[in-house]
């Protein structure tokens, strides 16, 4: 039996694949970051039913492969599930089932895929403090009173290894929390995901990452503030090297000028 | 690689050149003119207000040897060039600097003029300056700067400045404190205040877009500028107005010699305003993208290159220029003197009219530019060259 969905739920997105029933809808929600999440609802009451969508869901998965920024996720993550099927992929999903079920695993797969992004976004940024290590380390060491705008690109990357952290922080309870019992649909349809998509692995592996981020530009950040305090204790050494200059220069003159011809 | 600083700055080479044209013909005209005939006659000479702009070239020779000093620093280190390499070769630099002035003094000036303290032992002692103050941080150059020119009135009058310039040239006993006072105060261009201008060149040149961090039209930079002009106006405008205990004994406020504080301020903020100005006119990038000192002007593509292809010459062998335009007029003085009155001196300044100076000024210049281009094409030596393959 396929059970049609209000109108209302339905949102602008791509379109449903050729072939599916007529109500099959396609659900466009916003993730974290600015990323979006395209869900393919299809109603199936049988196992037959079930496997007769599948050519076409996965079709319809595959082809976003090359538009969405997959995460080592090359090929979609299926999972079976007392008579239903969910498919996800970064940015895309598929859920087929019994009409009644489908309200639960659209709702697993949207807190799975909000976390998943939180995490490859988290991800990301890391990467691109780590690309930025190796340049501040090397410059840590030449940092002159010129140095303003590197001073600045550190603090602001310290800023930002901070701000990772915290989120990979908050995120941590979510991607390590310890299964629910009883288990539900939904419950075990995300701890399916979790462990498909080695979430707490990722997870692990990001915040050590940000910690040696953080850690390593903070280091920076200190030796750049102490090369600052050096070269304004400097510069006021030599701007009293200076005034004894003159004011020798100034004896000097008044010396002479006894000593002198006229 | 391309550096910014590497290439050849026509703005820098314009003003340079104009440095030697004015110190040519103030040369050829005082030294040949500058009594001729008294007062009654079309003098040429220092109480002349037409006569001034002849003032600056000394002010921007030194003050361009200090944005120069910071463009060759700039290129060295971004070849990789050691500190001590750096500093060996700038002290080298100096004291050949020095040396020349010593034997330049001699040999045109006579052995009794040796520490008269010309421009070039100026340059040279304000070379072996920025080879200390190179590693201060600018700030303090500044106040270093600053320091020179406000102490130097105070020293001129404890020094007794007039006292050695009595006959209207500097006048000196061959003692130790006489030259010692000389280098510092009295001279013609003594540490007090001339080394300002080598001083603030150098902490100026990237905010005018010059070296290494370039920052050009620096509001602040050339506001200052434009103060430092105007201030020196006012003190020239309101002179009378100054108490005579600040004035001392220097008659006007607008003086060469001695360096007085309105001329030092006038001169340093109207060439920092006139160097930003050719800068933005004038100078323009390799247009192949790699400089390459020896082919210029060929691979570069500045504005009004025929301008800048005279100038260009003029001001690489400016220091060519500088010893053979005296050569070429003060020694023939020294013979004629000599054959017709048989003192060595006594035709200085009175050895004809003003307008057969000025022609012969401008007879040599025409000259110096053809041979300056012949010279860079036939790869001739120079003393620029003889620097390089000494110090370098």
């Amino acid at each position: 039996m396929i059970v049609s969905h209000p109108e209302s739920l339905r949102s602008l997105g791509p379109d449903v694949p050729t072939g599916l029933p007529d109500t099959a809808f396609v659900r466009h929600l916003p993730l974290p970051g600015g990323a979006m999440l395209d869900v393919l609802v299809v109603a199936a009451d049988t196992d037959d039913e079930v496997t007769a969508t599948e050519t076409m869901w996965r079709a319809w998965l595959t082809e976003a492969a090359g538009s969405v920024a997959v995460a080592g996720i090359s090929a979609p993550v299926v999972v079976p599930l007392y008579g239903c099927l969910v498919a996800w992929m970064p940015g895309r999903a598929a859920v087929v089932g019994p009409a009644a079920r489908l309200d639960q695993l659209e709702s697993a797969v949207a807190t799975f895929s909000t976390r998943e992004a939180d995490l490859r976004d988290a991800e990301q940024r890391t990467a691109t403090l780590l690309d930025a290590l190796e340049t501040d380390a090397a410059e840590a060491f030449t940092i002159d009173e010129s140095s303003a705008t590197r001073r600045e690109g550190l603090a602001a990357r310290y800023r930002e290894a901070v701000a990772v952290s915290r989120r990979l922080a908050l995120l941590a309870p979510a991607v390590h929390a310890p299964q629910v019992h009883p288990p539900t649909l939904a419950s075990q349809l995300g701890e399916r995901l979790r462990e498909r998509t080695r979430l707490a692995e990722r997870h692990d592996l990001a915040v050590s990452q940000a910690e040696l981020a953080e850690r390593v530009t903070e280091s920076c950040g200190q030796r750049a503030a102490d090369a600052g305090i050096a070269a304004r204790q400097t510069a006021l050494e030599w701007a009293i090297v200076v005034l004894l200059v003159v004011q020798t220069a100034l004896l000097m003159v008044d010396l002479l000028a006894r000593r002198g011809t006229p | 690689m391309t550096f910014r600083g590497a290439s050849r700055q026509a703005s820098i080479d314009v003003l340079r050149a104009t440095a030697i044209v004015l110190m040519v013909v103030v040369h050829f005209v005082e030294n040949l003119s500058g009594w001729f005939d008294g007062e009654t006659g079309p003098f040429v000479g220092v109480h002349r207000v037409w006569w001034l702009p002849t003032g600056w070239a000394a002010p921007m020779f030194v003050f361009l040897s200090g944005v120069s000093y910071r463009i060759w620093l700039h290129v060295q280190t971004s070849r990789g060039r050691g500190r001590e390499e750096i500093s060996k070769i700038t002290i080298r630099r100096g004291l050949f600097l020095i040396g020349l002035g010593f034997a330049f003094n001699v040999l045109i000036w006579l052995p009794e003029d040796v520490f008269n303290w010309d421009i070039l032992t100026l340059i040279g002692g304000g070379l072996l300056a920025l080879e200390v103050a190179r590693r201060m941080p600018d700030a303090v150059i500044m106040l270093a700067a600053a320091l020179v020119i406000a102490v130097a009135p105070a020293m001129r009058e404890a020094a007794g400045y007039l006292d050695y310039w009595t006959a209207g040239f500097y006048d000196y006993d061959f003692t130790l404190a006489d030259v010692a006072l000389g280098w510092l105060v009295t001279g013609y261009f003594p540490v007090f205040p001339w080394l300002a201008f080598p001083l603030a060149g150098y902490c100026l040149a990237p905010r005018l877009g010059y070296g290494d961090d370039p920052r050009p039209d620096d509001r602040t930079t050339l506001t200052a500028a434009a103060a430092l002009v105007v201030l020196a106006a006012g003190l020239v405008g309101g002179w009378e107005l100054v108490p005579a205990s600040l004035r001392g004994d220097t008659p006007l406020a607008w003086t060469m010699f001695p360096a007085s504080t309105a001329y030092v301020l006038g001169t340093l903020g109207g060439i920092v305003l006139a160097l930003a100005a050719l800068h933005r006119l004038l100078d323009g990038q390799p247009d192949d993208g790699h400089f390459d000192d020896r082919r210029w002007p060929d691979n570069t593509a500045p504005r009004w290159p025929g301008l800048v292809s005279w100038a260009t010459p003029l001001s690489r062998h400016a220091l060519s220029i500088y010893l053979v335009h005296h050569a070429v007029h003060v020694w023939p003085l020294w013979v004629w003197s000599l054959a017709t009155t048989g003192e060595a001196t006594s035709l200085w300044q009175v050895a004809m009219p003003p307008w057969a100076s000025l022609g012969l000024a401008a007879a040599f210049l025409l000259m110096a530019a053809v041979l300056c281009r012949w010279a860079d094409r036939h790869r001739a030596v120079t003393a620029e060259s003889l620097m390089r393959w000494l110090c370098d």
